[in-house]
């Protein structure tokens, strides 16, 4: 071994043993320091689901599921220099052990090990090419929002520099192995005799099958290298691979680019197994001691853990629109905020900050509220970072110093007052089933099989509430046992609670569960997305145990099962627009497609579909907004242009309340009303089972 | 300062108002109450005058309609004291000039060096609650209020509007009270849980009066929703027709030629 040398009358092994030391004592009291750094951030318990979390972390680290599948270039880069990095732990853990164990005890190396040996050398050359197409798309192609930080190239240096030496330390073992010391019947006799003059290298084992380190070998040898110089490069670079294992230990949890370490533990302790469940606000009453107080742990764990590779920018509709918002940098200025307030806070210093508020000051207001809470950023990012229970927790601060726009304002008051968004009167939320024929049923009066949760869209607004009288008819003809809380309903709140209103969101869920406390029902069923999330995943805290529905697959169900059956075949070329809440958050996707599928339309996917799909921009409260200054153009619009580029489409499905409204305006504002009909599904039904307007 | 803010409770437009059994009153059971807008202006007024100078701020309300309410919420928003008014008659709101007696002698226990009231609410458009307080108090009196700043020794400044755009800037000697129109920021939101917080901290203060009521010389003999005059005429029919009816309309009144 290397180690079995002299320096200043030392050993090598005690050497590598006392470099080994120091450096990881300052890896392991940077690291505590970081730790502690965590623990200032709120609890939240993410230990539960232990088998998910285990199977999580196989999928997406191990495995790598979330890069195999997302943009190309890095969609091979990544796992490969990700595994390699999996096996090269392996290599360079023998080689400490070993290294130190040499004087007295040989330890198996890893070019030693058959197969293992093999894959650890063509897993550097692999790593390489990774290295160098993955510089190739940040540096060259550079996609928008991908950081070229000082950090991240020093790191990439760092790995080739490690890949290299490797190569070169194989083939110094080669060297030593088959040219100085081959046996005279191996062949290689004129070597062989040279194995007096040659410094022993390894000596001990033997290298297994190691294409790349040999190949290296004979390329340094066609340089005009002698084999001694190969051995004695060998033995240099085995030195130099451990000075940058070390430098690395020590560097990377000082480094921006400490996801290295981090982001493993990020995808363990990810939001599972429901998305987008806010965490409950701190209701201790106490005013935490430093900002980082007011998030969580696995909150302030994002900023470690974010790797700066701007996915979530690239998906986010706010910045797609212009927006001052950006979650990649909302994510970074966390970092920044973690790691300066936290670690001055650990020498008991008074944070640096300028006096600067990070929530509204490095962060702008504009910026924390321009997000839609659409979830395409958490559903990207490959570290799981969950950036909207971030923005909605500096919301919360804001909304308890009273930081909100007049608009907005008006909203929550109303909420506050009459139980929903529209400022208008709870008598008036069943108007637009006055003149229903047979009425609507109370279900506090009488049982029903499925309750009808309305939501404040689907009651109040125009086009919305002309859909809901549609779906209620279907639903009759359905032969659907269906009532609703004529008296009670308020808002679900999931959006006042994606504004920040915790206490606003409590007050209606109590008040709602105080309403379905005195109804009989079996399942619960709404045709908006934003109360199906938050009546199925939000309201257990408050009791509530019934199944939830949302229409789409009530619909589906009937007319799979035959309780509606198309009268005629509708004419025309349909796209559906995945509601954020339905689908990303829900993964409801297949049910409507199918309803549409049963009308006869013909149905065509726009490019951003599925899990991918487009928010309309009225989600997390922002319909409720005052309009950001500098909007280039608003995401309904966007995306009502992206299904105009689909040849021949009539229909643009939608299956919320809001799109209905957010749709029809866009459509309106491109000039393309006459050519794409913005229809709710439930109308699409009605129109396919021939009911005539009653 | 020592400031006292006068909040009244006014219909809410956006519930039905519905005429009670007699025809000439409304249907208070049937009411929802909530603060009246420019006594909302005033509180906030009051709230940025201690932010700005210090002080302390009593909100007095006569105990009618859904006061408690209004109350906690202003206790979130920084209210220091809260005395509530007694009142029996759940029928019938106070008369302004009853009100401005009961107000009147709960105000001169706080020794406020300035009383705030808003200018005028939607069911008592003449403004003159805050004019008859400050009589009952004898103090000076200064309405439709825009704005008010602290002032040098023992003053406010008040800024008025008056048409044509001008605006006046005036000194004002305190004790006195002001009739607010509008604060100079919007009313604040206050977040439920701080409501919440205060509906469990807040005591409020319940003092007697013993105001004279004096009768008042005006009955009212008829209430009733307006009735539609007759003149308007629906247009129905296709978009096309009604389109063409419109502007024959126009054209008859010669509004277009
Ligand atoms: S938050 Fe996630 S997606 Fe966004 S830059 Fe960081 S690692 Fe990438
Ligand atoms: S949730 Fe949507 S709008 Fe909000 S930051 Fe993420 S991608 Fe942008």
């Amino acid at each position: 071994m290397p180690t079995e040398v002299t320096i200043l009358g030392i050993s090598g092994a005690v050497w590598l043993l006392l470099l080994l030391a120091i450096c990881s004592a300052v890896f392991a009291w940077r690291m505590s320091a970081l730790l502690r750094v965590l623990a200032m951030g709120r609890r939240e318990n993410r230990l539960d689901h232990p088998v998910l979390r285990a199977w999580t972390f196989l999928k997406e680290v191990i495995c790598q599921s979330r890069m195999l599948t997302g943009e190309s270039i890095i969609n091979w880069a990544h796992p490969a220099i990700f595994w390699g990095f999996c096996f090269f732990v392996i290599a360079s853990a023998l080689m400490f052990v070993g290294g130190i164990a040499a004087p007295w005890l040989w330890i198996p190396q890893v070019e030693e090990i058959p197969v293992l040996g093999t894959l650890v050398d063509l897993f550097a050359v692999i790593v390489l090419v990774g290295l160098i197409a993955s510089s190739i798309r940040r540096y060259i192609l550079t996609p928008p929002g991908l950081q070229r930080t000082m950090d991240a190239t020093i790191v990439v240096l760092l790995i080739a520099a490690l890949m290299v030496s490797f190569l070169l330390a194989e083939a110094g073992g080669y060297a030593d192995e088959v040219w100085c010391h081959a046996p005279a019947s191996v062949g290689m006799s004129e070597n062989a005799e040279k194995s007096e003059s040659c410094p022993r290298e390894r000596g001990h084992g033997t290298q297994t099958f190691l294409p790349a380190g040999t190949a290296t070998a004979y390329v340094m040898l066609a340089a005009g290298v002698s084999p001694e110089g190969v051995v004695n490069v060998g033995v240099t670079a085995w030195w130099v691979h451990v000075a940058i294992l070390l430098t690395f230990l020590v560097y990377l949890p000082f480094s921006k680019h400490m996801h290295l370490i981090w982001a493993p533990f990020a995808v363990f302790f990810a939001e599972l197994p429901a998305k987008g469940t806010l965490p409950a606000a701190d209701d201790s009453g106490k005013e935490p001691s430093t900002q980082l107080g007011l998030f969580t742990w696995r909150m302030l764990l994002s900023g470690y853990a974010c790797a700066e590779c701007g996915r979530c920018e690239r998906v986010c509709p706010a910045v797609e629109s212009g927006s001052k918002l950006s979650p990649r940098e909302i994510l970074h200025d966390l970092k920044s905020l973690v790691l300066k307030d936290g670690i001055a806070t650990l020498k008991g210093r008074k944070p640096d900050d300028d006096g600067r508020e990070f929530i509204g000051g490095t962060v702008p207001a504009e910026a924390i509220w321009a997000c839609t809470s659409c979830y395409a950023c958490v559903d990207i990012c490959p570290v799981r970072n969950e950036h909207v229970p971030i923005i909605v927790q500096m919301r919360r601060k804001l909304v308890d110093e009273g930081k909100v726009d007049a608009k907005l304002q008006e909203t929550l008051m109303s909420l506050q007052r009459y139980g929903n968004s529209q400022g208008k009167s709870a008598r008036k939320r069943f108007d637009w089933a006055k003149d229903l024929p047979g009425g609507l049923k109370d279900a506090t009066k009488e049982p029903v099989d499925m309750l009808w949760f309305l939501g404040d869209y689907a009651a109040y607004h125009p086009s919305s509430a002309r859909v809901s009288r549609l779906v209620a008819l279907v639903f009759n003809q359905a032969g659907i046992d269906f009532g609703v809380l004529a008296k009670g309903e308020k808002s679900a709140g999931n959006d006042v609670r994606r504004i920040g209103e915790e206490g606003l969101f409590e007050m209606l869920a109590e008040q709602n569960m105080k309403a379905l406390g005195k109804a009989d029902f079996q399942r619960i069923v709404t045709t908006d997305p934003h109360t199906y999330h938050t009546l199925k995943h939000e309201y257990s805290r408050f009791g509530l145990e019934t199944p939830v529905v949302h229409y789409s697959e009530v619909l589906d169900e009937c007319l799979r099962t035959g309780k509606l059956s198309p009268k005629r075949s509708l004419e025309g070329k349909a796209v559906y627009h995945d509601p954020c809440y339905l689908g990303r958050y829900n993964g409801i996707y297949d049910p409507p497609r199918r309803v549409i599928d049963a009308t006869g339309l013909e149905r065509v996917e726009m490019p951003r579909n599925r899990e991918n799909s487009f928010c309309c921009g009225a989600g997390g409260g922002k319909i409720w907004m005052e309009e950001e200054e500098g909007i280039s153009e608003r995401p309904a619009v966007s995306r009502i242009r992206e299904a105009l580029q689909i040849d021949g489409v009539t229909h643009f499905v939608v299956s919320c309340p809001k799109d209905l409204g957010m749709f029809e305006d866009a459509v309106k504002t491109v000039g393309a009303e006459d050519r794409l009909r913005i229809i709710d599904l439930g109308e699409l039904v009605y129109e396919a089972i021939g009911m005539e307007e009653v | 300062m020592n400031i006292a803010v006068v909040v009244r409770q006014v219909p809410d437009l956006v519930e039905p108002l519905e005429i009670d059994a007699s025809g000439a009153a409304l249907d208070v059971d049937e009411v929802e109450f909530l603060i009246n807008e420019t006594d909302d202006h005033a509180l906030e007024q009051a709230l940025l005058l201690k932010e700005s100078g210090g002080g302390s701020i009593t909100v007095v309300a006569i105990d009618f309609g859904q006061v408690d309410d209004v109350l906690y919420t202003a206790a979130a928003k920084g209210a220091d004291r809260i005395v509530k008014i007694p009142y029996d008659d759940d029928d019938r709101p106070p008369r302004p000039a009853e009100a401005a007696a009961m107000i009147a002698e709960a105000v001169k226990d706080i020794d406020a060096e300035l009383v705030l009231v808003g200018s005028s609410a939607h069911d008592e458009l003449e403004g003159v609650l805050a004019p008859l307080l400050a009589l009952k108090l004898e103090l000076p009196y200064l309405g439709v209020i825009r704005g008010v700043k602290p002032g040098e020794g023992g003053s406010v400044t008040a800024f008025k509007e008056f048409p044509g755009a001008a605006m006046a800037q005036m000194n004002v000697k305190l004790p006195a009270v002001l009739g607010i129109l509008a604060a100079d920021q919007p009313p604040r939101y206050v977040p439920v849980s701080r409501i919440r917080a205060a509906m469990k901290s807040t005591e409020f203060e319940e003092k007697e009066t013993a105001a004279a009521v004096p009768e008042p010389n005006v009955t009212v003999l008829r209430m009733h929703h307006p009735e539609p005059s007759g003149r308007a005429e629906m247009l129905t029919g296709s978009e096309d027709e009604v389109a063409a009816r419109l502007a024959e309309i126009l054209k008859e009144k010669g509004v277009v030629q």
